[in-house]
């Protein structure tokens, strides 16, 4: 079952595009978020989808992706 | 002479990517009368570890430029420069210049940008490499470690077989469908078939029909080539549709 496990700045999807579960779940995920921002259109595989995979502030792992806004500086606005 | 430009690691994970910045480099070459062309650039994927200190991706970018045969210490010059102007406080960057027509061992470079996507490379493992090769390496801030991904970013796109273009068209089709020759226009040497990442057909005709849907024309690099790919259709309104985004993932 793909989604975020841990909190802080070890939030950690696990899952993959390859599954559309998965695809399903970060989606929601984005939408539930205020952080989502898109990334580079070099790295959109989901032709502009608001979707954790595409954001901007998530960072590949072996086994899905890290969130890394929770860890970034305070000058980004915080979650709503 | 022909040269390939490669650089990485010039981001934080709020800026602008380092696709931007080697476009920026590209044209900054052309605009200054250092390079008489350049070719587009490529995106090349690198070994996902925890032991790698990447940004958010672990990739490298790399485009072809014609300079002068005496021009090589000016281009190298000028790209160093701009490339630590241009690269974030927080990053790497590195930079690798490569002339292919000038190493003597070019499956070397090609073994090394392979290996960074198997395993873990060390900066020292890369400037041997280039040292041995000839081939210009540097660093341009921080921890210098994009020099990694800079000379695999050169190998790979010397290899002529891996990673994407970046950039993408929207492709326009009255009904949704083009047949192949039209599909070239936007860019594509070829069209090729693939399934689950596994080539069915390295060439299409041109007049072969392909549903194209609202996509968008992504390109990858094949055999020295800007190559559009597509798959069987799944019922779709023509024997072939373009690829769906999330399979490129895999070049």
């Amino acid at each position: 079952m793909a989604g975020i496990v841990g909190a802080g700045p070890d939030r950690t999807f696990l899952g993959t595009l390859d599954r559309d579960e998965d695809v399903v779940a970060a989606a929601a995920l984005a939408h539930a978020c205020g952080w989502f921002r898109h990334d580079d259109e070099d790295e959109d595989y989901l032709a502009g989808a608001v979707n954790c995979f595409g954001c901007r502030y998530r960072r590949w792992t072996s086994g899905g992706f890290v969130c890394l806004r929770a860890a970034l500086p305070a000058r980004l606005p915080p979650l709503p | 002479m022909d040269v390939l430009i490669s650089v990485d690691d010039t981001d934080d994970v709020d800026s602008r990517g380092t696709g931007e910045v080697a476009d920026l480099l590209a044209d900054g070459l052309v605009a200054a009368g250092l390079a008489a062309g350049r070719g587009g650039v490529t995106r090349h994927q690198l070994l996902i570890h925890p032991d790698i200190a990447y940004t958010s991706h672990n990739s490298a970018m790399c485009f072809p430029a014609t300079i002068d045969d005496d021009g090589l210490e000016a281009v190298v010059a000028w790209c160093g420069r701009t490339l630590a102007a241009e690269s974030e406080p927080a990053a790497d960057p590195g930079l690798c210049v490569a002339a292919p027509s000038r190493i003597a061992d070019p499956a070397v470079l090609v073994g090394f940008g392979r290996a960074a996507k198997e395993r873990v490379c060390r900066k020292d493992e890369a400037f041997a490499v280039a040292g041995r090769l000839g081939v210009h390496l540097s660093e341009h801030g921080g921890t210098g470690l994009g020099v990694i991904g800079a000379l695999a970013g050169a190998g790979l796109r010397l290899s002529g077989s891996d990673g994407r273009f970046r950039g993408k068209t929207a492709i326009v089709a009255d009904g949704g469908v083009l047949p192949v020759g039209a599909l070239k226009a936007y860019g594509a040497d070829g069209v090729r078939a693939y399934v689950d990442g596994v080539p069915v057909r390295t060439a299409l005709d041109d007049d072969e029909l392909v549903a194209v849907g609202d996509a968008q024309a992504k390109l990858v690099l094949l055999d020295g080539q800007a190559v559009l790919l597509v798959s069987p259709s799944q019922g779709g309104p023509a024997p072939w549709e373009l690829v769906r985004h999330t399979a490129l993932r895999a070049f």
